[in-house]
């Protein structure tokens, strides 16, 4: 069995062994809702962050291979994946253990995961198309900054349902799924030209790559599209289960990555 | 779909009877395809001329291996993202293949009289 196989397999123990896990965890006296409610929400939390955190894993132990430059790529696209699982599962966490009210939250620190995913993702896919030599417009910062501030303005502008939170909060919020949604959507384009240049051994690792970007450019467009048609962030089934699928895909580009260094 | 397709075995290592799969494997390996482009466009050729068939002619399998050892010095000193290494380049041939381009690689290299 290859390492990529038993890397894989670890990952996918540890991520049963931690959604099992979070069933015996005891339902807290603030929580409101039913006990199966409670365990879902955080088994499903559990799941995906353990899942991006594999995916993560993935990749880095198939960056042994390469040279300096595509080692440094790969790992702030594993930076971001890690934090885009972590960042989710935080406003979950904080949300049953009724953390909501600390200046972590108030202060805006629950939105920096989600912030910093973005950029990771995107300047690890730019540095990957820099180093194959992939000329693309959108590895010009010059083009991107601008990019991005347009659609977080356009964004906040807005019309929306009515929020419980203040007007700024909930501006901001969005403007943060979309800065996430600019940044995945470019981020997929670099490696879609990316596929169109590299050969054919590395052609199913970067399929999986652009399939687990779409999944997160899918994903970000539901939280932002549900925030402004509902005013408050999406939640329930429906979210869990994408988020989970979007971990697999990541799960399975970093398995796809990491089997590209056998020949 | 099997997305974990594999996952018990190593990745299947097919080994290579013919200059042509050869040459296209190691083309594969190559992160840049226009790095390589002159060599590809060569390629693909000799595949389709018409004659060109299941066994090739001594010239078209010269033609290849003299592609395919460019396209091995290229991965082994020039490709971005990788360093390869000759030995683990050439395992990808039969051993009767790898025989013949190393006949062909003392013949191109020896100096010409």
């Amino acid at each position: 069995m290859s390492t990529a196989s038993k890397t894989v397999l670890t990952v996918a123990i540890a991520t049963l062994l931690g959604y099992v896990a979070s069933f015996f965890v005891p339902v807290p006296a603030g929580w409101n809702d039913s006990s199966f409610g409670f365990h879902w929400t955080l088994s499903s939390s559990v799941l995906y962050t353990l899942l991006h955190v594999g995916a993560a894993i993935l990749f880095l132990s198939g960056i042994g291979a390469y040279k300096a430059a595509l080692r440094s790529a790969y790992m702030k696209i594993a930076v971001g994946i890690v934090l885009v699982g972590g960042g989710l599962a935080q406003v979950v966490f904080l949300n049953i253990f009724g953390l909501i009210q600390t200046p972590w939250v108030q202060y805006g620190g629950v939105t920096l995961p989600f912030v910093v995913a973005g950029l990771a993702i995107y300047f690890g896919t730019r540095s990957m198309a820099a180093v194959i030599g992939v000329h693309s417009f959108l590895r010009n910062v010059g083009f991107v900054v601008p990019l991005l501030v347009v659609c977080v303005i356009v964004v906040s502008l807005l019309p929306h349902k009515s929020s419980a939170l203040p007007e700024l909060v909930f501006d901001i919020s969005n403007a943060i799924s979309a800065w996430d949604v600019v940044l995945y959507s470019v981020s997929l384009a670099l490696v879609l030209r990316i596929r169109s240049h590299s050969g054919a051994h590395y052609a199913n690792a970067i399929k999986w790559l652009a399939i687990g970007l779409v999944g997160s450019v899918v994903i970000t467009l539901c939280v932002l599209v549900g925030t402004l048609l509902s005013g408050e962030a999406p939640a329930g089934y429906l979210l869990d289960s994408i988020v989970i699928i979007g971990g697999l895909l990541y799960l399975k580009a970093g398995y796809s990555f990491a089997r590209t260094k056998e020949l | 779909m099997v997305v974990f397709k594999n996952l018990m075995s190593r990745q299947q290592s097919e080994i290579m009877t013919n200059a042509l799969d050869l040459a296209k494997t190691a083309a594969g390996f190559v992160s840049n395809q226009s790095a390589i482009e002159p060599l590809l466009y060569e390629m693909k050729q000799i595949s389709n001329q018409p004659s060109f068939g299941t066994i090739l002619t001594r010239s078209d399998e010269d033609a290849l291996f003299r592609i395919y050892l460019q396209i091995e010095q290229y991965l082994m000193t020039s490709d971005p993202i990788r360093t390869f290494n000759k030995e683990e380049l050439r395992n990808k041939a039969s051993i009767g293949l790898r025989t013949r381009l190393e006949e062909y690689e003392r013949h191109a290299m020896a100096p010409s009289k």
